[in-house]
C-alpha cells in the first residue's frame, strides 16, 4: 500500500496528468471489511444480548487457525495456475494420525505430530508428481487423493472420534495471549510470511508469473514444474501443520468432520481475491475472508440456523465471492 | 507491365459498370466494406466482385487484412456499418450471420482443409447438416452416404464415403475438402470461398485441388481465393485483387494482364517500386510512420562498415548442424552487431528456428557457439542458452512473451530477477529504474509502470517484450516475427530499435516473412525452403528479390512420396 501510494505520488512528479492507479481503488480493495462490519451490525442489532459478548469475538478469532493454514495451502497452488481439492482430507488425516500414533500407540506426541505433518507433505509430493510430471488431470487426481486420504483417516479412527491428547499438547495451541490462544497468531503469522514471499522476494513474483503466464516464465530460465510441483508439496504440509494445530486446540478428532473445510477452504481463497488486491489470489485477503466466513457462521448459528447453515453460507459466499472479483477484473482489464 | 508506384491512381475495377442492364449481377459483390478494431482501421472501403463462372483470387501479404475479410464473411467479426454484401444481386443481412450462409451457396474451404481425422468422409462432409430419421431422431447413414457419394460423383470421384479421412491421401483429402464445400450448392451456383486452402499440401494434391476448383468454375460456381502463392495466382485464378494495409490496391486485374513482378510489386508496396532493385533501399521506412521522438533516428539503410559477408565458420556465434521437425542440417553464422534476417514460406523450417536456436524447444540436433563456449541444442539448454546470452524474442505476444495481467515494470524486470535481487527481498529500485530507462529509450506509452500490460497497445506490447529481453543485455538476440500485430508507426520504430540494437554490437537473428521489414533492417538475408537454406542475400536488401525468392520456387519441392490416386 504505502509502496503504491509513493510511486504514485513520484510519478505525478514526473509525469503530471496521469493519476497514478490501477485496478480498483482503495473502496473496492477494503469493501470486504465494509461487509464485514455491516454483517456484524445485523447480527448486533437483531441477537444484541447473545452476539455483543466478548466471548464472541474469542470464538470467532480463536477458532480458525486451521481453516488459515489450510486455505493458505491451498493458495499457494491457485497462485500459480494450479488447484488442490484434497487439502481438506489431508488436514484431517494429520489430525486422525496424531492421536492415534500419541494415544493408541505411545508415540512422543511431538514425533507423532511431525509424522503426521511428514505424510501429509509426502500426499501433496504424490499429488504433484502426478499432476507435473505424469501430467494427469489436477482436478482428478487431487480428488482422488481427498477420497484416499479421507478413507485411510476413517480407517485409522475405526469411524469414530479419537481423543485423549495431554492438556500438555493442547497448550501450544490454546495459551491465551492478548485474549487469543496461540494459534491464531500462528495463522497471522504463516499469513505475513506468505504475503511477505509473494510480494518482496524472486520466489514470489516467480510464482506470480507461473500463475500469470506459464510460458511466458519459462522463457524467462523460471524453472516452471519445479514451482508447481513445489506448490503441491507446500499444500500438503500447511495442511498438515493445520491438522496438527486442530487437534492440539481441540484435543481429539472425528474425521467425518473433514468434509465441511474443503468448502471453507475453497471460499475464503476465492473470497480473499475480492479484496486487497482484487482479481488475484492473495494472502491477507485470504485471511480476512476466513474470519469473515467465521463471523456470519457464528452470527447465524446464534439466530438458531444450525447444522445445515454453514454449507448453504459457504457455498452462497464462495459464488458471490467469485462473480464479484470476476466483475472486478473484467472492469479493469 | 504497368509501374505501379503512385499507388491509388492503380485502383482497377475490373467489374462491368452498373448501367448496363442485361449484365447478370456478380454471385458475391462486397461494396465499401470497412472493419476496425477499436482504433485501428483493419479494412478500408473495400469493395470487390467475384462474377460466376469465375475464379478470383486476393492475395496480400500477413497483416493486409485478408484474414479479416474472410472473417467478416464467415459471420465471425461484424462489419462497420456502410458497407454491404451481396450474393447474386440480393443484399445479405449484416453482420453476416453463419446459418445464411449454408443457405445462400456460400461454403468455405479452411486453411490447411480443415478436416477431421478420425472421422469419416460422410462425417466430415455432413456435420451440421445430418438428417435423421423422423420418429428415433437417429442419423440416417444409408441417405447420408448415398447423398455424399453423389457429390463425390460430381467431383468424378469414387472414394468410400465411410472411409475415415485420415486413411486418404493427400489428394483425396482435397478432394473430400471440396465436397464438402459444394456438397450444400447447386451446380452451376453459389460461391467457395478457399482460405489459403493450399498452403500446406503437397505439390500432386495441389495440383489435384485446382483442377477441381477449374472444374467448379467451369460449371458455373464462383471461386474466391484468398492466397499469398504467386504461382497459384497465376495457375488458376482469371482475376486478382491485391489487399494491402487494409485497402483493396487492385480490384479484379485480369491475370493475363499483369505479370509476377506487377503482382509483387503491388503486394509489397509502392516504395520498392522502380526497376532498378538495386538503388540503395528507401529513404525514409514510411511516409506513414510517425516521427519517433524517443526511438532516436529512422531505421538507417547505412550499414555500418565491415558488416559481415565473410563465410559462417568466421563468425563467432554460429550455429551448426540444426535439425527439427523441419529444419535438417542448418549451418549459419552471425556477426556481432549484424541483423541476420531469416524467412520462408510455411513449412520451411522458418516457424521453427527461433525456438530452436534459442534452447526454448529441445532440437534433433545441432550446437550453438558462442564465445562463452558451445551448447549442445540437442539437450535442454533454454538456461544455458539465457546464462550466455541468448535470448528470444518469441512470435506469440500475447501468450508466450508477455504476462498481460502483470505490471509494465514486473514483465521488465523478470529475466533480471534472479541475478539482480537477493533470496529475501527483491528490491524495488533497480526495477522502477530499468521501467523508467526501458520505457524512455524505447518510447513506450504507458500511463506509469505499475500499468498492467495487458491496457498497453499492439506496439507498446511488443516494445515492452523488445525491451524486456535487450535490457538483459544479451550476445544474440533472436526475434521472431517482431513486428507482428503492430501499427505501421510502431512498425518503423521497433525496426529502428532492432538496428539501434546491432549497433551496440548485439548479434541479431529475425526471423519474419515480413519481406519489408527484413529489407530495413537486415544486413544479410537467408531464405528457407524444405528445411534448408535456399539461398542467401548479402548487401542491401530488396524487398521485392526477397518476396521473389521466398514465393517463386526454382527447383520444384520433393514430390509426395505417395502414389497419388487423384480421381
Amino acid at each position: 500500500m504505502i509502496d503504491q501510494v509513493r510511486t504514485a505520488s513520484g510519478r505525478a512528479g514526473h509525469h503530471g496528468a496521469q493519476p497514478a492507479r490501477y485496478g480498483p481503488g482503495p473502496v473496492s480493495r477494503w469493501a470486504i471489511l465494509g461487509v464485514w462490519a455491516a454483517m456484524a451490525g445485523v447480527f448486533a442489532v437483531i441477537e444484541p444480548a447473545q452476539f455483543l459478548q466478548v466471548g464472541t469475538l474469542q470464538t470467532i478469532f480463536g477458532s480458525q487457525e486451521a481453516l488459515v493454514f489450510i486455505s493458505l495451502g491451498l493458495l499457494a497452488t491457485l497462485i500459480v495456475n494450479e488447484f488442490d481439492l484434497s487439502f481438506a482430507s489431508m488436514q484431517g488425516l494429520a489430525a486422525t494420525l496424531v492421536p492415534v500414533l500419541a494415544v493408541e500407540h505411545g508415540w512422543n506426541v511431538i514425533a507423532a505430530s511431525a509424522a503426521a505433518i511428514l505424510v501429509t507433505t509426502a500426499a501433496g509430493a504424490i499429488n504433484g508428481f502426478l499432476v507435473v510430471r505424469v501430467g494427469v488431470d489436477r482436478i482428478v487426481v487431487t480428488l482422488g487423493m481427498a477420497n484416499v486420504l479421507l478413507g485411510i483417516a476413517l480407517a485409522l479412527a475405526n469411524l469414530s472420534t479419537v481423543s485423549g491428547l495431554s492438556p500438555a499438547f493442547a497448550a501450544i495451541a490454546n495459551t491465551e495471549v492478548a485474549g487469543l490462544p496461540l494459534s491464531f497468531y500462528y495463522g497471522l503469522a504463516a499469513t505475513l510470511i506468505f504475503a511477505y514471499i509473494m510480494r518482496f522476494t524472486p520466489l514470489g513474483r516467480h510464482l506470480a508469473f507461473v500463475g500469470a503466464n506459464r510460458e511466458v516464465a519459462r522463457l524467462a530460465g523460471i524453472r516452471v514444474n519445479r514451482i508447481r510441483f513445489g506448490s503441491y508439496v507446500v499444500s500438503g504440509l500447511l495442511s498438515g501443520i493445520g491438522g496438527v494445530l486442530l487437534v492440539a486446540s481441540v484435543g481429539g478428532y472425528d474425521p467425518t468432520s473433514s468434509v465441511i473445510y474443503l468448502p471453507a477452504g475453497i471460499t475464503a481463497a476465492f473470497l480473499g481475491m475480492a479484496a486487497v488486491r482484487p482479481g488475484q489470489f492473495n494472502p491477507v485477503g485470504m485471511f480476512i475472508g476466513v474470519y469473515f466466513l467465521a463471523t456470519g457462521v457464528l452470527g447465524l448459528q446464534l439466530l438458531g440456523y444450525t447444522g445445515w447453515v454453514e454449507d448453504v453460507f459457504y457455498g452462497a459466499v464462495l459464488i458471490a465471492a467469485v462473480t464479484v472479483s470476476a466483475l472486478l477484473r473484467r472492469k479493469t482489464a | 507491365m504497368t509501374p505501379f508506384g503512385a499507388g491509388q491512381q492503380e485502383l482497377v475495377s475490373g467489374a462491368p459498370d452498373q448501367a448496363g442492364p442485361p449484365q447478370p449481377p456478380p454471385r458475391l459483390s462486397i461494396e465499401r466494406l470497412s472493419k476496425t478494431f477499436g482504433s485501428a482501421l483493419v479494412l478500408r472501403q473495400v469493395s470487390l466482385e467475384v462474377a460466376a463462372g469465375e475464379v478470383h483470387a486476393l492475395v496480400g501479404h500477413n497483416g493486409s487484412g485478408k484474414s479479416t475479410l474472410v472473417k467478416v464473411l464467415a459471420g465471425a467479426h461484424a462489419p462497420d456499418a456502410g458497407g454491404s454484401i451481396a450474393l447474386d444481386g440480393a443484399a445479405l443481412p449484416l453482420p453476416v450471420h453463419t446459418r445464411d450462409l449454408a443457405g445462400r451457396g456460400i461454403s468455405f474451404v479452411h486453411q490447411d482443409l480443415g478436416l477431421v481425422d478420425g472421422l469419416s468422409v460422410t462425417e466430415n462432409c455432413r456435420i451440421g447438416r445430418f438428417g435423421a430419421r423422423p420418429l428415433s431422431r437417429r442419423v440416417n447413414w444409408r441417405a447420408e452416404h448415398d447423398q455424399v457419394r453423389a457429390t463425390l460423383a460430381r467431383l468424378d470421384s469414387t472414394l468410400d464415403p465411410r472411409a475415415p479421412v485420415g486413411s486418404l491421401s493427400a489428394a483425396e483429402r482435397s478432394t473430400v475438402a471440396i465436397a464438402r464445400a459444394i456438397g450444400d450448392q447447386v451446380p452451376g451456383r453459389g460461391l467457395i470461398i478457399l482460405d489459403e486452402a493450399t498452403r500446406a499440401l503437397p505439390r500432386p494434391a495441389q495440383e489435384h485441388l485446382h483442377r477441381l476448383i477449374g472444374g467448379i468454375a467451369a460449371a458455373g460456381g464462383a471461386v474466391l481465393m484468398i492466397t499469398h502463392r504467386v504461382d497459384e495466382v497465376f495457375q488458376l485464378a482469371a482475376r486478382v485483387s491485391v489487399l494491402r494495409d487494409g485497402e483493396l490496391i487492385a480490384a479484379g486485374l485480369h491475370t493475363t494482364s499483369v505479370d509476377r513482378a506487377d503482382l509483387g510489386r503491388l503486394l509489397v508496396g509502392p516504395r520498392q517500386s522502380g526497376p532498378g532493385a538495386s538503388t540503395p533501399g528507401p529513404a525514409t521506412p514510411s511516409p506513414a510512420a510517425e516521427p519517433s521522438p524517443a526511438a532516436g533516428p529512422a531505421p538507417s539503410r547505412t550499414l555500418p562498415p565491415g558488416r559481415g559477408t565473410a563465410p559462417s565458420t568466421d563468425h563467432p556465434i554460429g550455429v551448426t548442424g540444426l535439425t527439427g521437425r523441419v529444419l535438417a542440417g542448418v549451418s549459419f553464422g552471425v556477426a556481432p552487431g549484424e541483423v541476420l534476417g531469416v524467412t520462408g514460406l510455411l513449412g520451411s523450417g522458418l516457424e521453427e528456428l527461433p525456438a530452436l536456436v534459442t534452447g526454448t524447444r529441445r532440437a534433433a540436433a545441432g550446437q550453438l557457439t558462442v564465445p562463452a563456449g558451445t551448447i549442445n541444442l540437442a539437450r535442454p539448454a533454454l538456461r544455458r542458452c539465457l546464462d550466455a546470452g541468448v535470448v528470444l524474442v518469441p512470435e506469440r505476444r500475447d501468450t508466450a512473451g508477455l504476462a498481460l495481467s502483470l505490471s509494465v515494470r514486473e514483465n521488465l524486470a523478470i529475466p533480471q530477477l534472479r541475478r539482480r535481487s537477493k533470496p529475501w527481498w527483491v528490491g524495488r529500485g533497480w526495477a522502477e529504474q530499468l521501467a523508467e530507462r526501458t520505457t524512455a529509450e524505447l518510447g513506450i506509452r504507458t500511463a506509469g509502470s505499475q500499468q498492467p500490460v495487458g491496457q498497453l497497445s499492439g506496439g507498446n506490447r511488443q516494445k515492452v517484450l523488445f525491451g524486456k529481453w535487450l535490457a538483459t543485455g544479451p550476445r544474440l538476440l533472436v526475434l521472431h516475427e517482431p513486428t507482428q500485430g503492430v501499427d505501421v508507426g510502431a512498425r518503423a520504430q521497433l525496426l529502428a530499435l532492432v538496428r539501434q540494437a546491432a549497433a551496440s554490437g548485439v548479434a541479431i537473428i529475425m526471423a519474419s516473412i515480413e519481406a519489408e521489414d527484413l529489407a530495413i533492417a537486415c544486413d544479410r538475408v537467408l531464405i528457407l525452403r524444405g528445411g534448408g537454406i535456399a539461398a542467401e542475400l548479402a548487401g542491401p536488401c530488396d524487398a521485392q528479390e526477397i518476396v521473389r525468392l521466398t514465393y517463386t520456387d526454382p527447383t520444384p519441392p520433393p514430390h509426395d512420396s505417395r502414389p497419388e490416386a487423384a480421381r
